[in-house]
């Protein structure tokens, strides 16, 4: 039988109070004014979404109606300046099972551009230069198609949030960091619960008692800093050197994560044939509250399935009405949790797909194609814009960098320059001084 | 302070060379301390350098390596055109001596008295290539000072090898420790640490060699191989490997699998899973040319196996697996024989990376190439490509230059797959062709005959096991594995500000790995042999470096020495190895750090995840406390109550001990037991933590005392559970009681040494 609270509960709750932690129980606003009392990061927050394995702008966001490179559909819609291929959720179609309520997690490109169209920048005809994934990946979120510069999401959390114990959350996708900043994995929700609390032997129990006294807590971390500074004055090898500064940053980081704040519940789909997208929904939320609880800064998350060297019609079309609702359930719960005025949202894949079809039977493929596109929204109604556009053979089209126009005499959109807007707004172009870029910034996002 | 286990033994590399035994002999830290003072020891001296560095920096970094490389690199158009002048990038072991030397020879041919090489790059002679150096430029110009250089006797001869500043490495005791950690997953036995105190670093090898023989060592291979493999991810749930053999050559993967107990499932579906980590295990332990992993006409099979393979017929039950055995995998689709050619036939390794209609067998190419070969193609296609130029090929991975240089590579390797189904990826299809429009079935620039094609992964395996890059690529697997490092990559830029310090680096860990690799094939191709001499070299030993060492040589010693955070495996193991019991989870007794906290503390999933961080976040900080933490509450008490012989942690004390001497030489012990650091009486460590145990031991009496606390351990923290038997204690004899706060105090004292860099790193 457990015992009775111990006096020294208390005691761990006014030191933990004391060293700018948040209690248990909390609800997220408050968690996030102590965040902020307590120091805590209060954004902006950054997203960022990858398609896995190329996506085919040709059936959504750059589409052509008829012609050899599309079988799907044979109109189009449109959602401010943003055109979309225009064809329902069939789930037959889509090889899934009709009895399972799967309708209810997957939107149409109509539905999820009528419905967040103003919020995107849509961008097209990148020039990514590859066909090849890993290197399209690292293209897409660093900006650099050669060399490892620290992905996109590295520099926004060393710049804003170093010093917090998620500042970037990955769940795959391009998170080189170059050092710059640690990189946290989180995608247990019970674990994470658990970890928040090391002091508490039971963070679960209604009245948790702490493995220690509030005054051995004390010595012992007074001892710690003195063990550290002791082995930091003995290590001569750099490489020891390093991994206690990172040690060191990392316990510092850890005194923080109490402030975060989980949901009690998350999203449970039926069936087996979406836990992809159960697990992106489960990843988004973890981000959230990591960015409500002022621990986090940016965060990747990823929704494979799109590398369709078969089928393709089928498993994009299938994929993109999973990364609809996925983002559209990003946007709600942001929302809901007073976040979207804070957020920002990329999203991306490797490259592109096409021009043309693999083979002529029902089950053809696309293969790799290095032009792309790519979603940009910014918190607000900033988007319901289109910069960038291909032509007839899915070639990139030149744009002025002034107008932003397709022109023949302009440039043509690349990571590069993608990532140089994207730094402008994120207010990193210092920060990132030793990973320049070609090109200048252009006024992509307004 | 430097610890006596740390500094016993500290010595200079050139010392350590003499580890490397014959193999390694002279090859790394030729240079004294005394020229090392002088210089930094990293880097040529810019007085005098040699013709061959003249070529590295000058010649094969800004010119060679980055201009004629792509067409006289292996699979480039020159080299398949049949052009003699040939280069070798870097991945190819000895790279830079072979290019040299084939620089050398052709520096000599001349026409018209100039030499080819300065004909050739300004389009003369009908280069392939045409014009692809300016005349005037200082490319040219470099390479022409070069062959002036070649022709005069070398007034600067090279360094015999390339060396790296001294470090001071830690003591045969302490590499001991170390090693047995690493290795087999405990701490040494006293009469292997006595042994190896006595004998000093030539009993090293012996202590090894001892712990090589244990099974724990062949599972760390297998761990270490998964990480490379990734074939744990059809243990991500029961069912998942048998789900992915095909039904119509294994049918007793479906039909008889869905008739098992539960149990029986798990079972049958890890040893499926299982089955490529097993042959190397099997190959590891049993001695064999490790080359066998690739090339043997046979794989290894226990009655689960045996079974699904159709090798033996169903058992009733699977909850002993028996012995692992060699056998032979048989298809029901067809009578002709499984072309049995190591992992790389393995139906598992075939559905982990898994091929399309269109990908045809390239991300496996890719995989051989990465795991088997050292060499990553991905770097090589990582170029610009010009979508428009591209479509105005009909078949651009044959046609398009930006895109064959790496096909003529990728595709014939491909091709060695032909046999198995573009779906069922463990199918085999003996009636399957090769397309005509790619690349053929072969390797480097050798063509497949198509009598072999039926044998083709056969054909295959035994070129990889005689091309020089897999026993290169072998020590880089086992170096990744035993130092979470990953292998340098050559210096490319020569502009770069530290590239003569990053060239030394690189050049000895080359010049390490390739003797490593020599050893290996020289003794039969021992695994073994290349593990041994990793541990004894200073990638793992070192720990120090004169303080006041230049930038050039910290900057080459960047990568050098201790300071591995261990990963959920290994910190899972040095817990029940020093702590005595294991952290498990109390409901089903599973490891925690291979369960519920594995991915958060930084490991791997063999599926999505499989990269493992090495850089610690606040996370895995909080991780580290909450094991501290944890461990000490469970292990106080519980040592506590084991005969002071057989504990593991109080071995000098007793709950009624609160003298001074008697905390202070358990102090010592614990430090020892957990950190592998000796302090010696009277160090301000020693003092800390006496402190520490004091201070918490008084303050708590003082907290009974006034009530603020209570005499009893709380409930988690009490001698209730038998940790190894994972058994309730009956309440009569557990130890509940702490009234005189001794338990509590070591309890601190625990969570602040589990908590401790050292032994979270090693």
């Amino acid at each position: 039988m457990p015992m009775p609270m111990p006096v020294y509960r208390r005691q761990f709750m006014k030191l933990a109070g004391m060293a700018g932690m948040a209690g248990l129980g909390l609800t997220l606003p408050i968690a996030r004014r102590f965040a902020q009392a307590g120091g805590g990061y209060t954004g902006p927050f950054w997203l960022l979404v990858h398609a896995q394995g190329a996506w085919d702008p040709r059936l959504f966001c750059d589409p052509v109606a008829m012609g050899t490179q599309n079988r799907l559909y044979t109109k189009t819609g449109s959602a401010g300046a943003i055109q979309y291929a225009d064809y329902p959720v069939d789930l037959a179609q889509l090889g899934l099972d009709t009895t399972m309520g799967y309708e209810g997690y997957l939107l149409s490109n109509s539905a999820f551009f009528g419905k967040h169209g103003h919020r995107f920048t849509v961008l097209n005809g990148i020039d990514t230069s590859t066909n090849n994934h890993e290197a399209g990946t690292r293209a897409t979120w660093s900006g650099r198609l050669l060399g490892e510069y620290p992905a996109f999401g590295a520099l926004v959390a060393a710049a804003k949030a170093k010093d917090q114990p998620m500042a970037f959350i990955s769940n795959g996708s391009y998170d080189v960091t170059d050092g710059l900043v640690p990189l946290a994995r989180a995608s247990n929700p019970d674990t994470l619960a658990n970890v928040a609390y090391p002091q508490l032997i039971n963070p679960a129990d209604a009245k948790p008692e702490s493995f220690h006294s509030a005054s051995t807590l004390a010595r012992l971390e007074a001892a710690r800093q003195a063990r550290f500074a002791d082995l930091a004055k003995q290590a001569t090898l750099p490489r020891e050197q390093h991994a206690l500064a990172e040690l060191q940053g990392a316990r510092k980081a850890s005194g923080t994560l109490s402030q975060l704040k989980l949901p009690k519940t998350f999203v449970a789909i039926p069936g087996s044939q979406l836990d992809d997208l159960e697990r992106m929904l489960k990843a988004q939320e973890i981000a959230l509250a990591a960015f409500g609880s002022g621990v986090c800064a940016a965060a990747t998350i990823t929704l494979g399935g799109f590398d369709t060297h078969a089928n393709n019609d089928r498993d994009q079309a299938r994929q993109l009405a999973k990364l609809w609702y996925g983002l559209d359930y990003l946007f709600t719960r942001a929302d809901a949790l007073g976040l979207g005025k804070q957020l920002y949202v990329v999203v991306g894949s490797d490259f592109g797909r096409g021009p043309n079809y693999n083979s002529d039977n029902a089950g053809a493929g696309k293969d790799h194609w290095p032009v792309t596109s790519a979603l940009v929204a910014l918190p607000g109604a900033t988007g319901g814009r289109v910069v960038g556009a291909t032509d007839a053979s899915q070639n990139a089209r030149t744009i002025d960098p002034v107008t932003l126009k397709p022109s023949n005499s302009g440039v043509t959109l690349s990571p590069d320059l993608v990532h140089q807007a994207l730094r402008k707004v994120a207010g990193l172009e210092a920060f990132a001084k030793d990973y320049p870029l070609e090109g200048q910034a252009l006024p992509l996002f307004g | 302070m430097r610890t006596a286990n740390r500094s016993i033994g500290w010595i200079g590399i050139g010392v350590a060379s003499v580890l490397l035994i014959s193999a390694c002999k002279g090859s790394i830290g030729h240079k004294s301390a005394a020229s090392d003072a002088s210089d930094g020891g990293a880097g040529p001296s810019a007085q005098c350098t040699s013709a061959k560095q003249f070529f590295i920096s000058e010649v094969w970094a800004p010119v060679m390596g980055q201009i004629c490389i792509d067409c006289h690199g292996p699979g480039g158009i020159a080299s398949a055109a049949g052009a003699k002048f040939q280069l070798l990038p870097p991945g190819y072991p000895g790279f830079l001596d072979a290019n040299f030397e084939m620089v050398k020879h052709f520096a000599k041919l001349t026409y018209d008295g100039k030499s080819l090489l300065l004909r050739k790059p300004v389009g003369e002679l009908d280069h392939g290539g045409g014009q692809v150096l300016d005349p005037k430029g200082k490319e040219l110009a470099a390479l022409s000072m070069l062959i002036k250089r070649l022709d005069q006797v070398d007034a600067c001869p090279a360094a015999p090898s390339p060396s790296l500043p001294s470090v001071e490495l830690l003591g045969p005791v302490a590499t001991l420790r170390k090693a047995s950690l690493s290795l087999a997953g405990r701490l040494p036995t006293p009469t292997e640490t006595d042994a190896v105190m006595k004998g000093g670093d030539a009993a090293l090898p012996a202590a090894l060699d001892g712990l090589m023989r244990e099974s724990a060592f062949i599972d760390r291979i297998k761990e270490l191989y998964n990480d490379v493999l990734l074939t744990d991810q059809f243990l991500s749930y029961n069912g998942r490997a048998l789900n992915a053999l095909d039904k119509d050559d294994f049918p007793v993967s479906k039909t008889y699998y869905d008739t098992l107990s539960d149990t029986d499932k798990a079972n049958v579906n890890r040893a499926v899973a299982r089955e490529p980590l097993d042959l190397i295990g099997y190959v590891v332990e049993h001695d064999r040319p490790f080359t066998e992993i690739v090339t043997a006409n046979y794989t290894v099979l226990n009655s689960a196996t045996s079974a699904v393979y159709n090798a033996a017929p169903p058992t009733s039950s699977y909850a002993d697996l028996g012995a692992l055995h060699e056998g032979k995998i048989v298809s029901k689709r067809t009578s002709v024989a499984w072309p049995h050619a190591g992992v790389l036939t393995s139906p598992m390794f075939l559905s982990r990376f898994p091929t399309t209609p269109t990908n045809r067998n390239r991300h496996r190419a890719r995989e051989v190439l990465d795991i088997f070969l050292a060499t990553d193609i991905l770097k090589v296609a990582e170029r610009p490509i010009n979508s428009q130029a591209s479509s105005k090929y009909i078949n651009p991975t044959r046609d398009d230059p930006s895109c064959n240089q790496c096909h003529r590579q990728l595709d014939p390797i491909a091709g060695a797959f032909l046999k198995f189904d573009d779906y069922g990826q463990s199918s085999f299809r003996p009636d399957r062709q090769w397309h005509p429009e790619m690349f053929p079935p072969g390797f480097g620039s050798e063509v497949m005959a198509v009598s072999d094609f039926d044998r083709a992964p056969q054909w295959l395996a035994q070129r990889i096991a005689k091309d020089p890059r897999f026993a290169l690529a072998t020590v880089y697997t086992l170096f990744r594995g035993l130092t979470g490092q990953e292998p340098l990559v050559y210096p490319q830029d020569p502009a770069a500000p530290d590239h003569d310090a990053q060239l030394v680096a690189w050049e000895a860990q080359e010049t390490t790995f390739r003797a490593i690799g020599q050893a290996m094939i020289d003794d039969h191709w021992k695994l073994k042999t290349a593990v041994k001499q990793l541990v004894l070299s200073h990638y793992f030993r070192a720990a120090g470096v004169a303080k006041d060492a230049s930038d050039a040589a910290r900057t080459a010693l960047a990568e050098v020495g201790t300071a591995h955070l261990l990963t959920p495996e290994a910190l899972s193991r040095k817990i029940s190895a020093t702590v005595g019991i294991p952290w498990n989870r109390e409901w089903d007794n599973s490891p925690l750090l291979l369960t519920d906290y594995r991915m958060v503390y930084g490991g791997i999933d063999s599926d999505i995840v499989v990269t493992r961080l090495s850089q610690p976040n606040g996370v895995m900080a909080a991780v580290q406390l909450r094991i501290a933490n944890e461990v000490a509450c469970r292990a106080a008490a519980w040592d506590f109550m084991q005969p002071q012989a057989k504990r593991f942690l109080f071995r000098h004390v007793e709950l009624t001990d609160t003298g001074e001497a008697s905390i202070k030489q358990n102090l010592q012990y614990l430090y020892a037991q957990l950190l592998g650091e000796e302090l010696a009486a009277g160090s301000p460590e020693l003092e800390r933590a006496y402190q520490l145990f004091a201070q918490t031991q008084s303050a708590g009496l003082a907290s009974i005392v006034s009530k603020q606390e209570n005499d009893s351990l709380s409930w988690s923290c009490q001698g209730r559970r038998d940790w190894l038997k994972a058994a309730d204690i009956p309440d009569a004899s557990r130890l509940k009681n702490d009234k005189n706060y001794v338990v509590r105090a070591w309890t601190a004292v625990l969570a602040y040494l589990l908590s401790d860099y050292r032994f979270l790193y090693e």
